[in-house]
Parts: structure tokens; C-alpha cells; sequence
């Protein structure tokens, strides 16, 4: 009997087959969520909230300042998905949403993938990934509160509290590191570049270490070949169909910041913000290998 | 004035710091040593960064966004506490 049947068995429940998907965010996580949500027996999450409906309590429990600790610590990972994402949470979480199986969609999944993957033998993980340029323009808004804080808002900024505290489980450079003696001196833009780099590097080193369980699709064949995606994804997440070959809506249209961009584009920035990207971006298509 | 590491006092401290982050006021529950986030309800993402700073300012200890993982119940605060004052 395998590890997965047993401890299940142990509570009672079925095996449940859990899936992830992993991004820098300001990937259309939302709406990929409640497209997979769609599908057969799958309970799709955004961010722990059941298709991403945040006005019902959480399917899953919430994760966020782990999110920062787990990314200088592989132990504190694992101490967070031993706690937060065990076959047994996800085995309950499955069985309140009455599915078979579960696909969590967040960005925090990225810093936890090396332990999740080792937690859950069968667990697959699709990674997104989105062009550096379009990522720090979205990520961020320079004035008022931002509704989505998927990156670093400039160190001017004021920020809600709300704000402060998604901003503590953000990952940031390691003490005693690079980045981390240049870090007060960056504004906005190239913080978000280290952001997109790091979470990236994340993905990539996932699919270095269980190449047969993680698939790196680019965000812009989500956005411009939908149908090239989902059956890519379907056949990746060995998803059932919903009736539709492919969910209604396009991931570029529904990524849009409520307020617009406040960060122009790149060759707005500054020359040192430029150069930055350009090898953030470099490092980046030399690191990954996507399958779609 | 710098307060003296007590787990009564701490437990005040946190539970000022709700309440000034909550629209009522009020809590449903006082805040104990077995208090964490969630219980009280009023214990949630947006009363987090209140508690975070009324610990800092009652205890005086400059406190790192690498510190707040500790912060998310009365106890680990406790233990955090006591090992930062040591220090």
C-alpha cells in the first residue's frame, strides 16, 4: 500500500490526488483557478479560497508569512506544508468541497514547491511564467492602496495595513547577501525584477529536481493560445473534461490591474532598472525549459 | 516607558493593539496566553501589523518583517520576546 492510501486510510478518506500551480502571480491565477475549478471532480483553490471566492471561509489554510521563511529556509518549508498542506489537510480539505481531488493555485506555492513535491509523491506542479517587463508593470502601484499587492510597492509608498502584511510574507533578499546591501536603495521597479528572477529560479529548480512531475508553461500561451494551453494542462493535470474542450475567456483579458498600470513601460525606466530586467530576463530564458 | 516582559502585560499589550486596529473596539474573546491569530476573530491580517507594532513600541524592541512569523500567537510572541530582551 502506498504512503498516500495509508495515511488516508488511517482517517478514513480517499487518496486524493493533489495538484499545484506556482507563479510570480499577475498571472491570471485568479481566473486560471476558477477555469480548473471547472473540470470533474477537481476543487480548484486560489490561494486556499475555494474558487477563489473570498467571501466564504478558506478551503485550505491560509499561507502567507511562510511564504518569506520558507524561502530562506527549506526547513521552515517543510515545517509549512507538514502543517498547512499535509495529505491530511488536503485530504479534508477535498472532502468538504466533496471533490477528489484538489489543484491549489498561488504564488506562495513556488517557495514551497521542492516541499510540497517531496510531500506529496503524485503531486504535480504547473509553473507559469510571465515575461519580466509586463510583471514589474503590473505588480505594483506607485500611488493609493493597491487592491492586489502581488509585488513591492515603492519604499515611499504609504501602505494599509493590509498592504504591510501581505508585504512581511513577500520573499526579500537573505541577509548577508547581494541584494540584500542594495536593497533600500531600489525603488519599486527593480525589486520587483529581483522578485520575478527569484520566484522564477524557484520554478526552474522544481523542475530540475522532479522534471517528470513539473510542466513550465509561458503566461503568454495562456494569454494568446488558450487552446494550446488547456490542452496542454489538461493532459499535464490528467483533468476530465467539463463539457467545453476549453474554458470560456482569455487569461489576457482577464488580467487586467482594476486601476491600470502606474509603472510605464521599459524603456521608461531608468537605465539601471533597464539593464536590470534585460538580464533578469536573460537569466531567465536560459534557465527555464517550457512545455508549452 | 518600556514595559517588563510578562505574559499578563503581553497579553494587554496585544489585545490594545486589536482593538485599535478593529471597527468595533471590542473583542468577542480576551486575549490569553492561548490566544493566536483567528482567536480572537478580530486577530486577522489587518489587526496583525497593530499587534506587530504595539509589541515593538510597549517593549521597545526594533522589530524585522523576518520577525513577524513569530507573531502569530501569544506564545510564540512570548518566547520571541523573551529571547530578543535577553539578548
Amino acid at each position: 500500500m502506498s504512503k498516500l492510501a495509508g495515511s488516508m486510510t488511517q482517517f478514513g478518506r480517499k487518496p486524493v490526488q493533489f495538484d499545484f500551480v506556482a507563479s510570480t502571480g499577475r498571472t491570471a491565477t485568479t481566473f486560471l483557478a476558477s477555469a480548473l475549478n471547472g473540470f470533474g471532480g477537481v476543487a480548484a483553490c486560489h490561494e486556499g479560497y475555494l474558487d477563489g471566492d473570498k467571501a466564504q471561509d478558506a478551503l485550505l489554510p491560509l499561507i502567507n508569512l511562510e511564504n518569506a521563511q520558507a524561502f530562506t529556509s527549506p526547513g521552515a518549508a517543510a515545517r509549512a506544508v507538514a502543517e498547512k498542506r499535509s495529505q491530511q489537510v488536503i485530504a479534508g480539505a477535498a472532502e468538504a468541497a466533496g471533490a477528489e481531488r484538489l489543484i491549489d493555485v498561488a504564488y506562495y506555492n513556488a517557495t514551497l514547491a521542492y516541499a510540497l513535491l517531496s510531500a506529496h509523491p503524485s503531486a504535480r506542479m504547473l509553473g507559469v511564467i510571465r515575461d519580466c517587463a509586463s510583471f514589474v508593470r503590473s505588480a505594483t502601484t506607485l500611488t493609493g492602496e493597491d487592491p492586489l499587492p502581488v509585488g513591492w510597492a515603492d519604499p515611499a509608498k504609504p501602505m494599509s495595513q493590509r498592504e504591510m502584511f501581505i508585504e512581511m510574507g513577500r520573499i526579500r533578499p537573505a541577509k548577508q547577501s547581494a541584494a540584500k546591501a542594495e536593497w533600500k536603495s531600489w525603488g519599486a521597479v527593480r525589486r520587483n525584477v529581483w522578485l520575478w528572477e527569484e520566484t522564477n529560479l524557484l520554478l526552474c529548480a522544481a523542475k530540475d529536481a522532479f522534471p517528470e512531475r513539473v510542466s513550465l508553461v509561458r503566461f503568454e500561451t495562456f494569454a494568446k493560445e488558450p487552446s494550446a494551453f488547456w490542452v496542454h494542462t489538461s493532459a499535464f493535470f490528467q483533468l476530465k473534461a467539463s463539457g467545453a474542450s476549453v474554458p470560456a475567456g482569455r487569461a489576457g483579458s482577464v488580467n487586467k490591474k482594476p486601476a491600470g498600470y502606474q509603472i510605464g513601460p521599459q524603456e521608461t525606466w531608468a537605465p539601471g532598472e533597464q539593464a536590470a530586467a534585460q538580464k533578469s530576463q536573460h537569466v531567465i530564458n536560459e534557465r527555464a525549459t517550457y512545455d508549452c | 516607558m518600556t514595559a517588563e516582559l510578562s505574559m499578563g502585560k503581553l497579553c494587554t499589550v496585544i489585545e490594545d493593539g486589536i482593538k485599535a486596529a478593529s471597527p468595533a473596539g471590542e473583542l468577542t474573546e480576551n486575549v490569553t496566553e492561548a490566544s493566536k491569530m483567528g482567536a480572537p476573530r478580530e486577530w486577522d491580517s489587518l489587526s496583525f501589523v497593530a499587534v506587530f507594532n504595539a509589541v515593538s513600541e510597549a517593549f521597545n524592541v526594533e522589530l524585522e518583517y523576518d520577525d513577524a512569523i513569530h507573531f502569530r500567537d501569544v506564545k510564540s510572541i512570548h518566547e520571541f520576546l523573551e529571547e530578543v530582551m535577553a539578548a
